[in-house]
């Protein structure tokens, strides 16, 4: 099942005085089993590429299919379509119980009552969240980090193809944005993952390919390896590279020879002590 | 998609209209409502739409915006044209003649003074909103209510109730979106079934919105307390506004204009 976007163009009151590009000519395809991370500044068309890949908004032209049919209205009620978590998505919880809200999204797909309970456990489970002691409480007694994986699993139980993502991390403890992560890494296996956030650090480990967005265009669509030899188009998107990559260049502006980048820690000192002391 | 300017928003410009004093266009607005209710007459509306043209123009908002004011009460104005050209006695409906319904011609001419009324009406008060920010807006209700202070009419905190709803009205229209989008994203659907099925499907909003509110207002009080507010008695403004001579003479013209227009015609 793949998604895809081609020519898109969007542009916020379009036609008024108030009229923002957001989006220029677009062409980005996702496929399943693949976890995406598009990154960009603030204002960069993130949001709106999340929106439109979702069926949520119509762009001004352009197509978006699945499987090759055009996208008309939200593709969260088809099973599977695409599940889209927003920023903050605790803040969209109002059921009398977490299983409740949870069980709100197969509902809404024609689900009967006992598969909808059915699936909102799955999901519980799939976010860490025990059913049996977090589905009867009340979510607005949930804690931040438990509130923002109950939000999750909402979509999560809507069983989607593709589940995006919007900052899921934003506002949470070092703890919550693990959970987070180990989310993300689990839905690979049933989901193609779309991760939109401006910080480079937080997925680029998790990432299988990262597109790049500045001013509403793509300006690097790629294999996760090729961005991280090439740090310096981060700067282009008007991002900072990951700590870890700006301290290789560093290393490489003051003359160690590094064979290439690397992301993982581990590697880098080894990288870092064969460039000092030569091969071993 | 989202509206980028929602019905009666502070529009920021630096027209003569957006210059005036708040108490002026608010004296205004009075002068120009009082017209439109009195003049009795086509030609006294053709006067007040006239005036509400020029000041539109003077006003540098775009009149796109000023329509989709308008647009927003078609429903009350439909209704209106409606329930005055209606008749349900066919002998007096001169017009058109269905069953026992018909349409009068001189009903159909008093829905439209009414209608155009209220259009006349939605028009004067939103360019009150577009040209005047809600903090000045709020200053000025303040200054206005000032002498009733001797009645122990809590004028400050009024304005500072005033200040903070008018603040947070864009900013809960916003919210509202982003919690429709995210329930739509869910699955939910807002234009299907009869209306209380449909007014069942705002729950899953209002609840969220509400709980957002309360938190928010709470958070704002303690701020507001962290920053040492202590209610309006004895507060002094970090920038006094000041009628100016060009106010006067706004007020003085404008106000003699409407008011002859509406006693006249």
């Amino acid at each position: 099942m793949t998604l895809s976007l081609t020519g898109v163009d969007f542009t916020y009151g379009a036609g008024t005085a108030f009229a923002t590009r957001a989006l220029s000519d677009v062409d980005i395809t996702f496929s399943p089993g693949e976890v995406v991370l598009v990154l960009g500044a603030t204002g960069s068309g993130k949001s709106t590429l999340l929106r439109i890949a979702a069926g949520l908004l119509v762009p001004d032209a352009g197509s978006v299919t699945l499987d090759g049919r055009a996208v008309r209205g939200p593709l969260a009620v088809v099973r599977p379509g695409v599940g889209i978590v927003f920023q903050s998505p605790e803040m969209q919880l109002f059921a009398e119980s977490v299983a409740a809200d949870v069980a709100f999204g197969p509902r809404n797909q024609g689900l009967s009552e006992e598969d909808a309970i059915v699936e909102a456990r799955r999901a519980l489970d799939a976010v860490g969240l025990d059913p049996e002691e977090f589905g009867p409480r009340s979510p607005f007694s949930l804690s931040g980090g438990e509130a923002r994986r109950a939000a999750i699993a909402g979509v999560l139980a809507m069983a989607p193809g593709y589940l995006m993502l919007d900052e899921p991390t934003a506002g949470l403890d070092p703890s919550g944005r693990e959970s987070v992560r180990d989310i993300v890494t689990a839905a690979r296996e049933s989901a193609g993952v779309v991760v939109v956030t401006h910080d480079a650090e937080e997925f680029l480990g998790h990432a299988d390919r990262v597109v790049l967005l500045s001013e509403g265009r793509i300006i690097f669509d790629g294999r996760t390896e090729v961005l991280v030899q090439n740090p310096g188009r981060f700067t282009e998107a008007g991002l900072r590279a990951p700590e870890v990559l700006r301290a290789q260049m560093l290393a490489q502006d003051a003359g160690v020879a590094l064979p290439r980048f690397a992301l993982d820690p581990t590697e880098v000192a080894s990288l870092l002590a064969e460039a000092w002391s030569g091969p071993r | 998609m989202k509206a980028p300017v929602p019905f009666g928003q502070y529009v920021p410009g630096d027209s003569f209209v957006h210059r005036l004093e708040p108490r002026v266009k608010m004296g205004l607005v009075a002068a120009f409502m009082l017209m439109v209710f009195t003049v009795e007459g086509f030609a006294g509306l053709a006067v007040a739409a006239g005036l509400a043209a020029i000041a539109v123009a003077v006003s540098s908002v775009p009149p796109r915006i000023v329509v989709r004011g308008v647009r927003a009460v078609s429903i009350i104005l439909a209704f209106t044209l409606i329930a005055h050209s209606l008749r349900w006695n066919p002998a007096t409906a001169t017009l058109i003649r269905v069953g026992p319904i018909g349409v009068d011609a001189q009903g159909l001419i008093t829905g439209l003074f009414f209608v155009v009324r209220i259009v006349l009406l939605v028009i004067g008060t939103s360019l009150l909103t577009f040209t005047t920010s809600p903090v000045r807006l709020a200053d000025g209700l303040e200054r206005l209510m000032r002498p009733l202070e001797v009645v122990r009419f809590p004028a400050g905190e009024v304005a500072m109730m005033l200040t903070v709803a008018l603040r947070f009205i864009p900013t809960t229209a916003e919210e509202a979106e982003k919690i429709i989008v995210a329930q739509v994203a869910r699955g939910a659907r807002f234009d299907t079934g009869g209306l209380i099925k449909r007014a069942r499907a705002y729950v899953p909003v209002l609840v969220p919105l509400f709980v957002n509110l309360f938190r928010r207002a709470d958070e704002l009080a303690t701020a507001m307390e962290a920053r040492c507010y202590r209610g309006g008695e004895g507060r002094t403004r970090f920038t006094e506004s000041r009628m100016t001579a060009t106010d006067w003479v706004a007020l003085a013209l404008g106000g003699i204009t409407m008011i002859s227009t509406g006693v006249v015609l």
